[in-house]
């Protein structure tokens, strides 16, 4: 590529995180940490032998999030007067991100839920002026970045948990996984001696696929659970369109690209291409281990541990999460949490190029709940701040520091009857 | 490792965060009397009586036994006596209560209606209709021979009282 | 997935099934909004008054009431002795005495007791009719029918919430009712209570009869004969569970009162007194055996 700022393909969908919207009320608040509790319909999403120790017979709960993220990339274009100026990238989401509801019914308890784990509206809208290009003594006037992507996973489905023992029990989920994305990019480069650049490039995917779900749980005694989850997303179909429409005035000979002759020595000449492919790319296992100590009816911590496996691409992934449930009234919760959002990818090497960013994540939550007599309505907020390094340049060696900020509110409903 | 940090800060945080004296619950005595004992068993000696609704701080339990303290004494008390919430007052159908009836009533009687169709109720049983017998009249005549928590109490304790006798 | 995470997985779930220990339950896990939220409301209670009269009356509709007054009112100050220590503060109970020939005791909700005049016929004193009215007063304390027949507030059931709807009757309402009462009379009658239930009934049982001062081994004396007499109980009368297991938890549960007093009273006077009728020599066969 001739020119110093086209966008490196590597990072525009949350690929390289797995915990990208908490999900449920309770356990939201408590950071994730709900392998061994799970005793809610949130339970069908975190451990499904948790519903089987729900305190209710029927139990509804929904929870809304409304959640910003901020991703900037530091000092990534240089202009002409050697400032250097930041990448910004902003998403901002409103959804219904949990519903479920748990029944009991038979030997075991029945649950039906709707999970959004990740769901990413981002937002790129930036002007660059005399921004320095590779092309000798004609930087880039003006730069013009318009980015518009969104991306969402949904769940569906049933779960069955059974005690089998007081202190011991099974479960299953059986999600049905959509997951739907559409990526806008528009870049448009002027150099001052007025050739121009520009791309335009246009995505959707869609992808079906199961996501089953095994859990356990067991009470060594009354003070303590243990819980364990095995879970992986096989992608069954899948269906990528991509859209590529792009002119270059500023070559000034001809140049080839994975084959392709780009040649604008006719002025009007403008590349179109149009793909269609139907990639199924499964997602690595995970195992998850969580612990919860009930000190006293008014209190408890829990704790999870969780691992994702390697594959092509991506990394083996620890992470972990801790929180805290207090009482401090009969019919008022506080919930803290801490938990880790590390990413898949490799660190970033100094001797490569188009590497896939590297930010590892770190967050605290932080919720109240008040419950009346068969309801609960909860209230939630979270923050995250991640640190790591980027690419964001294609074909360049040069590193961004980048960073993230998320913060999510929470607002949830239970209703128990 | 930073990682490792974070870990450590969670379970520091976590920890600090337990409130002091989380493990004393307070308990509510549900029986008309529940004896209060030197130690958690029935063989210990019975130091008092604890009376219904009485309030108690309880830090240890010792098989089946809380270690109360209420008023300054303390002693044991069994499980199966106390609960955790108060004591729901014993059965009048006061007024009060009956306007509670009459609101909730007006509020739920559809969707229990519709609950019950909804289940298919079996609308006649082929069982024997014997079953259905009510006697009314012997329920009555059972009633009046009910005697007072009073009158109960002094049956024991002239029960203990003849043991001690002997 | 790799075969030492799966060996992992195996192993771990292999020991918790072994190693598991059953009974501790979710006590812990019940966070106090649960617990509170389950609390007996006066409703709650009046409910089950409301529903366990109508079920006394169905009971006393197929089996009449023995009416002596002397002896009914001995009955109600033994059970009403025991019933000081009861955990059932909504309670009233009621005791009575049935024309039956047959041995067994019966509770229905809100503090109906009943018992044979064949039971307390095989019963020796009053400990051991303490001891069987103190289980009844406990399948009351413990809202074990209520549980199994779903009164409760908040149990998914046609009769869920019932004394909010007391004044609501609609016809689909008396028909849950109606069937309420059958499943009642058959769980008292024919299928018995979940043997858990029973057991939790024998503990706090014998404990209150403990308090009341009565010999702990009212209950396991009585259950003996009982056997002794009728060896097939077990197996046509399902009001109780097979009485070997019930036998064998009630001296576990004795070992566990090991210090309380051996002694105690057994009120054979009185229960003789009281029960004179039943106990004429002339009546009472070698075996014990009431005349029909």
């Amino acid at each position: 590529m001739l020119l110093g700022a086209s966008l490196n393909d590597a990072g525009w969908a949350d690929d390289q995180h797995y915990v990208n919207v908490l999900v449920g009320n309770r356990a939201g608040t408590l950071g994730g940490a709900y392998t061994a509790l799970a005793d809610d319909p949130s339970g069908c999403y975190y451990n499904p032998a948790g519903i089987a120790f729900a305190p209710y017979r029927s139990f509804s709960a929904s929870m809304n999030v409304f959640q910003r993220s901020v991703k900037t990339y530091e000092q990534a274009l240089a202009d002409t007067g050697g400032n250097l100026h930041d990448w910004q990238q902003e998403s901002s989401a409103l959804l219904p991100n949990f519903f479920g509801v748990i029944k009991n019914s038979g030997k075991g308890v029945l649950g039906l839920s709707y999970a959004v784990p990740d769901a990413i509206n981002r937002r790129q809208r930036q002007s660059f002026h005399s921004i320095r290009s590779n092309l000798p003594g004609n930087p880039v006037e003006n730069f013009t970045i318009d980015i518009n992507d969104s991306d969402r996973t949904f769940l569906f489905g049933p779960s069955y948990a059974v005690r089998l023992k007081d202190n011991l029990s099974l479960g299953g989920t059986l999600y049905v996984y959509y997951r739907d994305r559409e990526v806008v990019r528009n870049q448009l480069l002027r150099f001052e001696q007025g050739q121009h650049y520009w791309i335009n490039y246009y995505e959707t995917r869609q992808d079906w696929g199961l996501r089953p779900m095994l859990g356990m749980i067991w009470e060594p005694d009354e003070k303590w659970a243990l819980g364990l989850t095995a879970t992986k997303t096989f992608v069954t179909s899948g269906k990528l369109k991509q859209q590529t429409t792009f002119r270059d005035s500023s070559a000034a000979a001809p140049y080839v690209i994975d084959g392709i002759t780009y040649d604008f020595s006719d002025t009007d000449t403008i590349y179109f291409s149009s793909a269609t492919s139907h990639p199924t790319d499964d997602l690595p296992l995970r195992l998850t281990l969580g612990a919860s100590y009930f000190a006293s009816p008014r209190f408890l911590v829990c704790m999870d541990l969780s691992f994702n496996q390697a594959d092509d691409g991506r990394e083996a992934t620890w992470n972990v999460a801790a929180g805290a449930e207090y009482y401090p009234a009969d019919a008022i919760a506080l919930r803290i949490g801490l938990y880790s959002d590390r990413a898949n990818t490799p660190a970033l090497s100094s001797k490569a190029v188009n590497q896939q960013e590297h930010i590892d994540i770190y967050g605290a939550t932080l919720g109240l709940a008040v419950f009346s007599q068969q309801s609960s309505l909860s209230l939630g907020i979270g923050y995250a701040k991640g640190d790591g390094e980027a690419q964001i340049v294609a074909d360049s060696l040069t590193i961004q520091d980048a960073t993230i900020e998320n913060l999510t509110i929470f607002l949830a409903a239970g209703y128990s009857f | 490792m930073k990682f490792l940090r974070w870990i450590l800060f969670a379970f520091c945080l976590v920890t600090a965060l337990r409130p002091a004296g989380a493990a004393a619950e307070t308990v509510y005595v549900h029986s008309r009397i529940a004896p209060l004992m030197a130690g958690p068993g029935l063989g210990y000696r019975r130091i008092g009586e604890l009376r219904l609704g009485d309030m108690l701080e309880a830090d240890r339990l010792e098989s089946g036994w809380y270690h109360v303290v209420l008023k300054g004494a303390n002693g044991w008390v069994s499980r199966l006596m106390v609960k955790e919430f108060p004591p729901a007052g014993a059965v009048k159908i006061g007024r009060k209560d009956k306007e509670r009836l009459a609101r909730h009533a007006r509020i739920r009687p559809s969707s229990l209606a519709s609950t019950a169709a909804a289940r298919g109720l079996r609308a006649e049983r082929n069982r024997s209709n014997l079953r259905l017998r009510t006697d009314y009249e012997a329920l009555e005549k059972m009633e009046g021979y009910r005697v007072t928590p009073r009158q109960a109490r002094s049956f024991v304790m002239k029960g203990t009282q003849d043991v001690a006798g002997n | 997935m790799s075969r030492a995470i799966k060996s992992a997985l195996a192993l771990v779930a292999g020991l918790a099934l072994v190693l598991a220990p059953g009974g501790s339950g979710d006590c812990g896990r019940r966070r106090i909004n649960v617990v509170k939220n389950r609390q007996e409301s006066p409703a709650d209670w009046q409910t089950e008054a409301w529903f366990g009269r109508k079920l006394a009356a169905r009971i006393l509709g197929n089996i009449p009431l023995w009416d002596r007054p002397a002896a009914n009112r001995y009955l109600n100050l033994v059970g009403g002795g025991l019933a000081l220590y009861a955990p059932a503060p909504g309670a009233v109970f009621t005791f009575g005495i049935l024309d039956s020939e047959k041995a067994n005791a019966y509770a229905t909700p809100g503090g109906y007791i009943f018992v044979t005049r064949g039971a307390i016929a095989r019963m020796r004193n009053e400990a051991e009719l303490a001891a069987v009215l103190g289980h009844e007063i406990a399948h009351v304390a413990c809202h074990h029918m209520a549980k199994s027949l779903g009164l409760n507030r908040h149990q998914d059931s046609a009769l869920g919430g019932m004394a909010v709807l007391a004044g609501g009757a609609t016809g689909s309402f008396r028909q849950a009712i109606s069937q309420g009462l059958d499943k009642g009379l058959e769980i008292l009658l024919e299928t018995g209570y979940r043997r858990e239930q029973e057991l939790e009934a024998d503990r706090l049982g014998m404990q209150l009869a403990v308090m009341a001062g009565y010999r702990k081994d009212g209950l396991t004396n009585f259950l003996k004969r009982i056997h002794g007499f009728e060896p097939s109980a077990s197996r046509n009368d399902k009001s109780h569970p097979v009485w070997k297991i019930r036998l064998r938890h009630l001296e576990e549960t004795m070992d566990e009162l090991a210090k309380a007093p051996e002694a105690g009273r057994t009120g054979e006077d009185r229960f003789h007194e009281a029960f004179a009728s039943l106990f004429d020599s002339d009546s009472v066969d070698a075996a014990g055996r009431v005349p029909e």
